[in-house]
Formats: C-alpha cells, sequence, structure tokens
C-alpha cells in the first residue's frame, strides 16, 4: 500500500524533462464482449505561441475505421491496404469509431456546437479523423485552458496499429481524442504558429506534444494490462472488474493492452553509470522467449544508451501480440512497444525477436524522445531507426539465418540447408538491391505513389543514406553528428532540416548536396565501369605509313609484338559511366598487372569520362578498374558494375552456374520422385 | 518374414547394380546441363568480368542472378517447367529399365536396358493413370480431414496460416496424425504403382488393368509392406537431408569443386534408394508369386 502511493508522489516530484505542453487525465472502461469504449478525459494545453489561439484541432483516430468513406480507407485501395487486411474484407464487427458525446472548456462554455470535422489533407469532408472547436475566448499567448471531453468508442478489428483480435486480445492505441500539436517558431522551421493536424492515413504514423498522462483503465479482472508508463494503482472493483492506474510524465502518447492470455514477466537493465531501468513483458503464455526478449532489450537499452544517451524513463514495457494480431505489433509509443515473440525461438539470439526488439525500441529514441512528425517526415523514425538498429545488431553480433526463420522441428532437419549468416548491413544491402523508389525521401507520407514507395522511402533507403553518410564522413564524426542531433532535439520536434544543419555543423562539411542528391530526388545512383581496354606498342610494333625528316614516307609492317616486353608499352584506358541522374564526385581505382595502383576522382558530373594509362614494361597494363573503391555509396544501384577487370574474372560465374547445375539436378531429383 | 527376406535381398540387388545406378546418375546430369544451359550466357556476360562479386558473399551472387531474371535475360520459370516436363518423360522412360534390372539375373547391358525402358514405358504411363483416381482419393481424403480439422479449430499443416509457422507451432499432435495419414496414404498409391509395373513386367503383359488390380488388392492386404515402403522412404529422406546440410557448408568460392562433386554423391544416393524402393517390391512380390485369375 505504501509503495502504490509513493510511487506517483515520487514520480511527480521528477524535475520535468520536457515542455509539457498537454496533460492528459483519461478515465476509460472497456467493455470487451462488445468491443466498447466509454471514456472521459481532462485536457490541459498551454499556448506557447505568441498569438492567441481561438480554435483548437483534435485527431479523432478511429474514424478511420468507420466506414469507407474515410480516407485511410480510400487510400487503402490506391496504396495498397493497411498493414494487414483490405477495408473490403470488412465484416460488419470489424468497423470501428469514435464519437464525441461532449466537450466543453472546464467549468464552462459546452463546445459541442462548434465541432466541425477538417480535412487537412485532401478534398474528403466525410473524412472525421479530424475536427475543430472554437473556443469562446481565445487562449492568450502563455495561458492554459482545460477542457473535460466524454466520448463513446466502438474498438475496431486489428488492422493497422490498434484495435482486437478473435480471442479476447486488445491493443488500445491512437483511441482518445488528441490534441494536434501547434508547431511555434522556430519549431520546424515556421515562421508563424500553425497547427500541425493530419488526417488518419493508411501508411503514416502520428505526430504530439509531449505532457503528462494520467490514466486509469477498468476492464474485466480477468485481462492481464500493460500501458505506457508507470502503474501507480490497482483497484479491484466488486462487479469482476480492475482499474488499472497508469502515470507517466514526458511523454506524448497513451497505448495500453489487454489479454486474458498473457503472461507478464519482468526483469531490470542495471548496468553502471546509467539509471535502472525496470522491464516488464507481456507475451502469450504459452511463449518461451523471455529471456531473448529481456537480453535483447537490455541490449538495445546498452546500446543506445551508450551512443545517444541514457534512457531517461524508469520502466519499459514490451508486448507480444499473439501471433494471428501482428496488425498491431511493431509499433512504438514512449515505455511501451510492441514485438515479436516466437514459441521456440532460435538459440542463442533469434534474429527475428532481437530485430524487432531493438528497432521499436530505437523508435523510443527516433520519434520517442526526438519527436519528429512522421506524417511528414516518416524518415526521421523510421529511417534513422533503421540505421541505429543495424548498428546495435552489428555490435550486438546479431546474425540472419534464414534456418531460424523455420518452426520446430523443421529448423533441426532443413535449418542447416538454408543456413546463412549475413550481417545486418549486409541484408539492407541485399534487400535495398533490386529496389527501385518513385519518390524522393522527404515526401508527405500520404503522397507516396503505394505502399512499396512509402517503405521504400521511410524505411530502407533512408537508413542506407545515413550508413552512406556514416561511410563518407567516418564512424567517428558520424557518431559525433548523432548525438549532437540527440542531445539538441531530445524532447523537442526536429525536422529533417534540423538534422542536416546539425550534420553539417558537426562533421565541418557542406552536406546540402549530399541531402538534395539523396533525400530531396527521387532519381537513382548507379556509377560503372564499362571498358577496360589496353594494347601493347613498341618501337617495332609502329605499323603504317610515318614521315620522315627528309620529308620522305615510310611504310612499316610487321609484327605488333616483336619488341622484348621491357621495351612494350601498354596503352589502356578506363570508362566510367554515370548511369542515373544523381550526380556525386566519386573514386576511381586503377590497379595494374604490376600490383601498383592509382586513385582517379571523377567529379560525375558528365555522363562519362574515359581515363587513359600508358605504362612501359612487363605488368604495366590495367588489371581492373574500380569505381567507388572504399563503398561510400552503398545506394549505388547496380553494385556489380562498379568494377571491371581487364581479363576474365570467372570464381563468382564458375560458382553460380555449379549453383544452378545444382539446382537443376535437384529438380530433376524431385520430379523423378513422382516416378 | 518375407517382408524381411525381401528387404534384405533388396539391399544386396543395389549392391550389385552400381551400373544402374551410373546410367540413374548420368541421366540426372543431363537434368543438371539442361537446367543450366540457359543461363550460361547471360551469367557469363553478367558477371565474368566482374571482380567485384568475388569479394561478395554468395547470397550477392544470388541477388546477381535475380538481377539477370529481372532483366528478362532469363526466365527461371520457363527453365524450370521444361526441366520437370523433360526429368518426368525421362524418369518415365527409366522406370522400366530399373524394374527390368531388379527382376533380371544377368549382367547389367546397356543395350537391354534401353530396350526394356522403351517396352514399359507407354505402359509405365497406363499404370499411373489407372492409378490416378487412387491418388486423387487419398488427396481428396487429406484435404476434407484438413477442412473438417479446420472447422473444428484444430490446424493441420495445410490450413495453418503462414503467420503460425513464423511465430508459433504448426507441428500440433493433431497435426502430426494428419501429416502421418497423408504420408501413409500416398506410399500406399506409390507402393501400388511400383508393385504394378514389377508385375507386368514379369508376367510380360501390357494389361496394365490386370496387374493394378491385382496389386491394389495385394498391397491392401499387406499393410505392412505399406509401412516398410514408408520407412525406406524415410530413410532416403533423412538421408537426403543430412547431405544437403553438409552440402549447405560448403557455400565458398574455395569449396566449389568440392561442393560439385558432393552433389554428385547426394543425386547417387537419391538413385540408390529409388532402386532400393523397386528392388524391395520386386523382391517381396517374387517371394509372393501369384497370378489373377482368367488369362493375361
Amino acid at each position: 500500500m505504501f509503495f502504490a502511493l509513493a510511487l506517483p508522489a515520487l514520480v511527480l516530484s521528477a524535475p520535468p524533462l520536457s515542455d509539457r505542453v498537454v496533460d492528459y487525465e483519461i478515465e476509460a472502461t472497456l467493455d470487451a464482449p462488445s468491443k466498447r469504449i466509454q471514456g472521459r478525459e481532462t485536457v490541459t494545453w498551454r499556448n506557447e505561441s505568441q498569438e492567441p489561439q481561438k480554435t483548437l484541432w483534435f485527431h479523432l483516430y478511429w474514424n478511420a475505421f468507420k466506414n469507407t468513406d474515410a480516407t485511410a480507407s480510400r487510400e487503402a485501395f490506391t496504396l495498397g491496404g493497411y498493414r494487414d487486411a483490405s477495408p473490403a474484407d470488412a465484416k460488419p464487427s470489424d468497423w470501428g469509431y469514435s464519437d464525441v458525446k461532449s466537450i466543453a472548456v472546464k467549468g464552462g462554455a459546452d463546445l459541442l456546437p462548434s465541432l466541425r470535422f477538417q480535412h487537412p489533407d485532401d478534398d474528403n469532408d466525410k473524412d472525421q479523423t479530424v475536427f475543430t472547436v472554437e473556443l469562446p475566448t481565445p487562449v492568450p499567448p502563455g495561458g492554459k485552458v482545460t477542457l473535460d471531453i466524454a466520448w463513446e468508442a466502438k474498438v475496431p478489428k486489428a488492422v493497422a496499429r490498434a484495435g482486437y483480435e478473435d480471442g479476447g486480445y486488445f491493443l488500445i492505441s491512437q483511441w482518445f481524442p488528441k490534441l494536434g500539436v501547434l508547431e511555434v517558431p522556430p519549431t520546424r522551421g515556421v515562421t508563424r504558429p500553425r497547427w500541425n493536424c493530419h488526417q488518419y492515413h493508411v501508411t503514416s504514423e502520428f505526430y504530439a506534444d509531449f505532457g503528462t498522462y494520467d490514466v486509469e483503465v477498468t476492464v474485466p479482472k480477468e485481462l492481464v494490462v500493460g500501458g505506457v508508463g508507470e502503474r501507480v494503482g490497482r483497484e479491484v472493483h466488486p462487479d469482476g472488474t480492475v482499474t488499472h492506474h497508469f502515470h507517466q510524465d514526458d511523454v506524448h502518447d497513451f497505448a495500453w493492452t489487454a489479454w486474458k492470455d498473457f503472461k507478464e514477466v519482468e526483469d531490470v537493465f542495471d548496468e553502471p553509470g546509467v539509471p535502472k531501468v525496470r522491464l516488464t513483458a507481456l507475451l502469450p503464455k504459452w511463449h518461451r522467449d523471455e529471456d531473448q526478449l529481456f537480453a535483447a532489450l537490455k541490449w538495445a537499452l546498452h546500446d543506445y544508451g551508450h551512443r545517444y544517451g541514457p534512457y531517461p524513463f524508469p520502466h519499459v514495457t514490451m508486448v507480444a501480440p499473439p501471433p494471428t494480431s501482428m496488425a498491431t505489433g511493431g509499433m512504438e509509443y514512449l515505455t511501451f512497444i510492441t514485438v515479436l515473440s516466437r514459441r521456440d525461438p532460435a538459440l542463442p539470439k533469434d534474429q527475428a525477436v532481437w530485430d524487432t526488439v531493438i528497432h521499436e525500441f530505437g523508435h523510443n529514441y527516433f520519434y520517442g524522445l526526438l519527436a519528429s512528425n512522421e506524417f511528414e517526415e516518416a524518415w526521421l523514425d523510421e529511417g534513422f531507426t533503421t540505421y541505429v538498429t543495424q548498428k546495435a545488431m552489428g555490435s550486438g553480433d546479431v546474425r540472419l539465418d534464414l534456418g531460424q526463420l523455420l518452426p520446430e522441428p523443421l529448423r533441426g532437419w532443413l535449418g542447416p540447408i538454408l543456413t546463412t549468416d549475413l550481417g545486418e548491413e549486409q541484408q539492407q544491402l541485399l534487400r535495398h538491391g533490386l529496389a527501385r523508389w518513385d519518390s524522393p525521401v522527404l515526401t508527405e507520407s500520404w503522397k507516396f505513389l503505394d505502399r512499396d514507395d512509402y517503405e521504400l522511402n521511410s524505411y530502407q533507403r533512408p537508413g542506407l543514406n545515413l550508413t552512406m553518410l556514416e561511410r563518407l564522413l567516418g564512424p567517428e564524426r558520424m557518431g559525433k553528428v548523432m548525438r549532437a542531433y540527440v542531445d539538441r532535439f531530445r524532447f523537442r520536434h526536429p525536422s529533417s532540416a534540423d538534422f542536416f544543419e546539425v550534420a553539417s555543423e558537426v562533421s565541418g562539411e557542406d552536406l546540402s548536396g549530399f541531402a538534395k542528391a539523396f533525400f530531396k530526388s527521387a532519381e537513382g545512383f548507379d556509377m560503372a565501369v564499362s571498358d577496360v581496354k589496353c594494347e601493347v606498342q613498341s618501337p617495332k610494333s609502329r605499323v603504317g605509313v610515318f614521315d620522315l625528316p627528309d620529308g620522305g614516307k615510310q611504310t612499316m609492317s610487321g609484327k605488333r609484338d616483336a619488341a622484348p616486353e621491357a621495351e612494350q608499352v601498354h596503352h589502356c584506358f578506363v570508362t566510367v559511366k554515370r548511369r542515373e541522374a544523381t550526380v556525386r564526385p566519386v573514386e576511381l581505382a586503377v590497379t595494374f598487372d604490376d600490383g601498383s595502383s592509382i586513385t582517379e576522382h571523377w567529379d560525375g558530373v558528365e555522363r562519362w569520362h574515359r581515363f587513359f594509362y600508358s605504362r612501359k614494361g612487363k605488368g604495366g597494363a590495367v588489371k581492373e578498374a574500380r569505381v567507388d573503391p572504399r563503398a561510400q555509396y552503398p545506394v549505388d544501384a547496380d553494385p556489380n558494375n562498379n568494377a571491371l577487370a581487364r581479363k576474365g574474372a570467372m570464381t563468382a560465374s564458375l560458382w553460380t552456374l555449379g549453383w544452378l547445375g545444382y539446382v537443376g539436378q535437384l529438380l530433376g531429383v524431385a520430379a523423378g520422385g513422382l516416378f | 518374414l518375407t517382408i524381411l527376406a525381401a528387404l534384405f535381398k533388396a539391399f544386396a540387388r543395389v549392391a550389385r547394380e552400381w551400373k544402374l545406378q551410373l546410367v540413374l546418375w548420368l541421366a540426372n546430369l543431363v537434368l543438371g546441363v539442361l537446367f543450366l544451359a540457359p543461363w550460361v550466357v547471360p551469367v557469363l556476360i553478367r558477371m565474368a568480368h566482374r571482380p567485384v562479386l568475388e569479394r561478395e558473399p554468395v547470397l550477392g551472387w544470388m541477388a546477381e542472378l535475380g538481377r539477370i531474371v529481372s532483366e528478362g535475360r532469363a526466365s527461371p520459370g520457363g527453365v524450370v517447367l521444361a526441366v520437370v516436363g523433360v526429368a518426368i518423360l525421362v524418369q518415365s522412360g527409366l522406370v522400366g529399365g530399373v524394374v527390368a534390372r531388379v527382376c533380371a539375373w544377368r549382367r547389367f547391358r546397356l543395350a537391354d536396358f534401353a530396350a526394356a525402358s522403351g517396352k514399359m514405358w507407354g505402359r509405365a504411363w497406363r499404370i499411373e493413370l489407372w492409378l490416378a483416381p487412387l491418388l486423387l482419393l487419398v488427396l481428396g481424403v487429406a484435404a476434407g480431414l484438413a477442412f473438417a480439422l479446420h472447422a473444428l479449430h484444430h490446424d493441420t499443416l495445410f490450413t495453418a496460416p503462414g503467420v503460425l509457422w513464423l511465430l508459433d507451432r504448426p507441428f500440433t499432435p493433431v497435426a502430426w496424425v494428419h501429416l502421418l495419414l497423408v504420408v501413409l496414404g500416398v506410399a500406399f498409391w506409390r507402393a501400388t504403382v511400383v508393385l504394378a509395373r514389377v508385375r507386368v513386367w514379369t508376367w510380360d503383359t501390357g494389361k496394365t488393368r490386370v496387374a493394378v488390380w491385382h496389386s491394389l488388392r495385394q498391397v491392401l492386404g499387406h499393410p505392412l509392406v505399406v509401412l516398410v515402403y514408408f520407412a525406406i522412404w524415410l530413410l532416403g529422406l533423412a538421408a537426403l537431408l543430412k547431405l544437403a546440410a553438409v552440402h549447405a557448408r560448403l557455400n565458398t568460392p574455395q569449396l566449389m569443386l568440392l561442393a560439385a562433386t558432393f552433389t554428385q554423391v547426394m543425386v547417387w544416393v537419391r538413385g540408390l534408394f529409388h532402386v532400393l524402393h523397386t528392388a524391395f517390391l520386386a523382391e517381396w512380390a517374387g517371394l509372393n508369386e501369384t497370378y489373377p485369375s482368367g488369362r493375361l
């Protein structure tokens, strides 16, 4: 009892980490059988701008799942579906919605008559995921307003991030009327205050201000519950329900989960020199990978803590949804992440488990602490997290073995056949290998061509771009850039421009060209060596008609290679080509038969350039030429055309052909099995 | 006892028939070359002067193959279909020769093998056609059972959702039982097919329907034969998987030749088990020689 009372007091007395622009006190009751939520919230908002604000903008996200008129439903058709389903597949019970029943200034005016649905991103006046209310009196600069809101919601079937699943599982997120962000100069480059409150889009995620969340959720007592922040109270009611009380300062969202089949496991991250973090895992009770979930999370806390600063919150909850509800897996909220759990994890490190834990926890930094606008600049969370995940997986020596993906007992039999040993960076390069994008990275998330274009430009491409930046700057300078970016924008709303400004300043390089080429352009990058040719000349090998000093002519003919090798001159040329539109300076390494090599620098402006070499003596011919020899441009669309040998380099060809023969023989064996 | 005796005799037969296995291996080699042929030029054009690939992990080269496919220089689907088609034709031609050898006591002669293969080719196909309804019945029962179990909320390997394969355990007790029934059903069909071939050869008859009917009744009357046939198949599969696991480790350019050689060992082992299946049923049929009533 003492602890239940003392903990909130301690939490509340901690010095603020953020500006705490908005505070929520929420009470919600879940009726699990009907999948309905009755909620009340008190929202206190502070006007940080220098202008009075009369209009408040709110999200009402679950109306994205209300009907096919919603913008998200329409986008599901044009962009390629939700995470896990299409609205066309929906049953009547699958739809979800939120209805604001009352909204009023605390102790004052009723604002419900002024409620208007808005559609700032498109012309869809039937979308109900954003609304505004008009205050009777504007909130003055620095002033506060407190609203009381009551709402009722039907939980949607989990198709994208939130919802219920058959079997009584709930992931309740984006679930309450939530204020948008009043962006105040100089945040994200705005020159005057503006509300940033986008509709729910099928591809985009979220954006919100920091504040305090004090939330009480009442659920049937058999449900195991977890949520953002610290659980500061638990009260059992005579009607068979339980109220769970959560509290967390300095976060910008609140999500929670409930399921009777969760097992709840606790652990502690305790490392010298950094604050302790208590860890909770909620996973299907028949799964057995809690040790790996905790090991992965501890590694993430260790790695990110060292690179980007210690984790500032005392508690993290990991939720592994049931396998049938992957639509709610892989999501991130400060102090609360949803991950992937396996019933029989591979040992010693199950790559799939580690990857999701490290990735989703990475978002606690990139989107969590650095609360970027996921609607408008998705790469700032997904691209950065892809990059930092790769770093953490690499330092933790977590590698991909395709055999791990099989279930037991197939893993024992077929796993060794599929065995691979790929580091995170190699995987990234392979995934990127055949990818083609249609938009710049800096595109608002709902304006990409389709889901693939969004994912490529939000995850793999910017992740690889950051790897490329690291190779161009060097790991040490890149480390400093990242740390400075995190330190400067912790608990703030950074933009892409902010990052490049920090990167240029800390690295001492003008990175505007880099940003333009790889983030603001949809063009590809591909440098190639297209020719390596040599011919031998010597005094005796000169043939043709030559002018003599006395004005006469001499015709020479004969064997071209008649001279001794030492007198032979090797005339060679190497042609490099820029095969895509992106212009960047590159290096060209030219190696000669005698083992010597030289490095050329090509600005890449023209579509091609030819380098000539004349060397006398044995070993003077060009053996091989390689553009970008230090592999500084991993985004190169076709790295295999980066090098060319004068004579054949047959190993790869022979191995590949040998492998194809093997496949052919196995096909023969398989087909023969029919007889 | 006759089953045990047949099994021992079959092993002895397999040990003697190395020339037959050589023919099977060569036939498989031809299929491998056939599969390889359309790739040679595109691979050499794409890779032969690219030293960058030599520094890549093997999967990088696989990605390069993907690029060749995406550029339309080779069509794996077409090549696979062609090879499977040819493999079926080749194997259907070879089964007659295999049956003839496991029933013969003379030394191996290629001409005899070819003659037997030619003679049995049409008959082997007719046996397959006569017994196709049995296979359809087995698969139909398996599918029906799977759907029924699914309706009762018990997933089999054929109805388990993909995510269950990744995150959970699709091999539940129900799934195991269902799989065992399916495999035994297929083994029953296969044993009948092979026995019918043996009957057609030993009776030297073109009346495949009679041989099929006779074989079906004989196999039905001796379920233990199906179990042993299944056990041999399982042993062969286990051997191949173990060998494939070793082969998978030979994935560096330095071990390229060793890998290619090891592939041939795998093919040889597969051929060996193919002969063993047939030899077992031939020996068992020989020890249980019966003739159908009426004229053949």
